[in-house]
């Protein structure tokens, strides 16, 4: 599990720095898809709950140092992502299309809602989602599209990423 | 669809519930303090440990796609080369009049001991970066404490022959820093009219596209504001911003009723979606300043 964890957050890493630099000159309307929140989804609904939010809340923190987003603010969304995409462990049969769609979709509607949460408490340092602004509905279209390639891709990495049955 | 028994996860709810409360436990209170300002050491701490990798990968693909170019450019420069050969015949004689005005309108400086040239160092940095996040709007910047870069710093830029306002430096690390743009909502600037002097703040809306807004503007100034009159930032005592950086036209002219103040909407003088390079402005420090700022 530890280095599934390791591995995991690593993977974020990179995807974080890949999403400051290269991918943000291909944004719509502000946004880019998140390949961090993917990872962690990928990571967590194959390992399990323990694997998925300790790998959230490391691939969060590592992504609150690199934004300026307030330290805590990442680590506690993708704890929360990590957690509940590891609680939908075996539910279903993980597909190459349909499934890793929807729960990338789903994963960024609770992200939405975390955000919104997290507004509603720290209103002056967390800004959140506006319905009306493209950027909720371009980055959930973006991720919904690219997920069946991305996780297509961490595929590739099964042994690193996915490890022995969780207790 | 269903997945076979035997792949359900074995839930252990002890481990399990005790982990996710310790770490949800963990990262609200790093949430709470840090939004106090409790550990900024902590987090410039961690953004210089992984500073420097964006500056890789920016001068990475720099490389690759600045040797692709330069072959284009290389056609291009030769038809410039004839073309420029002609033109600095031109400037030639046109320098010999520019200088003699800047001769005279040097005297005139002296005379009127108006000159704020030197006033200030500049760093140069470059654009490297944007947040990783889509809901914050910071810039990374290639430039960190090793350069001189320290938190607070403003940072300006020039488009089109104007030097423009950029924002503030919220983060510096070792090697790259955050620069909070004036565009963020949390972004506030002591700013003027140049032409009436009145003053107000300008605060951004969340995005490059919408125009800033400047407020707490006297209503009496209601009859000296014109669509198209420049705003520069006010560079009171201890501002963090310098004196005289434009930060945009006036748009449109907001005068409510119910409002004791008046607002105006500003086209920003830097546009920010092709911002590439800018300066990061080193205050002169005067004896007896105190740390208190008027921005945000």
């Amino acid at each position: 599990m530890g280095k599934n964890v390791f591995v995991g957050s690593i993977f974020a890493l990179v995807a974080a720095l890949l999403q400051s630099t290269i991918i943000s000159r291909l944004a719509m309307f502000q946004a880019k898809p998140d390949f961090v929140l993917m990872i962690i989804v990928f990571v967590a609904y194959l390992n399990g709950t323990m694997t998925g939010q300790l790998t959230g809340f490391f691939s969060g923190l590592l992504l609150d140092f690199i934004s300026a987003a307030p330290i805590g603010f990442n680590a506690f969304v993708c704890t929360m992502l990590g957690a509940l995409a590891g609680r939908m462990k075996g539910t279903f049969f993980l597909g190459k299309l349909i499934l890793p769609m929807c729960l990338c979709a789903g994963a960024t509607l609770f992200k939405a809602g975390c955000y919104a949460l997290l507004h509603l408490l720290f209103p002056a340092e967390i800004p959140t989602y506006t319905v009306e602004a493209p950027t909720l509905w371009v980055e959930l279209s973006l991720n919904t599209i690219i997920a069946p390639f991305f996780f297509a891709f961490l595929r590739l990495f099964s042994s690193l990423l996915i490890g022995k049955k969780e207790n | 669809m269903k997945a076979p028994e035997g792949q359900k996860q074995s839930k252990g709810p002890g481990g399990n519930v005790f982990v996710f409360a310790l770490l949800s436990l963990a990262s609200f209170s790093m949430l709470l303090l840090s939004t106090r300002s409790f550990v900024v050491d902590f987090k410039d701490l961690g953004l210089s440990a992984v500073s420097g990798l964006r500056n890789g990968i920016f001068a990475g693909t720099s490389f690759i796609t600045e040797t692709v170019n330069s072959i284009q450019e290389l056609s291009n420069l030769r038809k410039e080369y004839a073309e420029l050969t002609d033109r600095i015949a031109r400037y030639e004689q046109m320098e010999r009049s520019a200088a003699e005005i800047r001769e005279e309108n040097r005297r005139l400086r002296e005379q009127l001991e108006f000159s704020h040239a030197g006033s200030y160092d500049r760093i140069p940095a470059a654009l490297i970066g944007r947040d990783p996040n889509n809901l914050f709007q910071a810039f990374v910047l290639n430039k960190g404490t090793v350069a001189g870069v320290q938190k607070d710093m403003a940072v300006i830029a020039y488009q089109n022959g104007v030097e423009g306002l950029v924002g503030k430096v919220i983060h510096a690390a070792l090697f790259e820093s955050l620069v909070m743009p004036l565009y963020d909502s949390s972004c506030h600037v002591g700013s003027r009219f140049q032409a009436s002097r009145h003053e107000g703040i300008v605060e951004g809306q969340g995005s490059f596209d919408s125009p800033l807004l400047m407020r707490f503007i006297s209503k009496r100034a209601r009859e000296e504001i014109n669509i198209g009159d420049v705003i520069i930032s006010s560079g009171m005592e201890r501002s963090l911003y310098p004196p005289d950086v434009t930060i945009g036209r006036v748009s449109r002219v907001l005068d409510y009723d119910y409002e004791i103040s008046l607002s105006v909407e500003i086209e920003g003088t830097i546009d920010f979606s092709r911002l590439e390079y800018v300066f990061v402005v080193v205050p002169k420090i005067e004896a007896g300043a105190s740390g208190l700022t008027i921005d945000g």
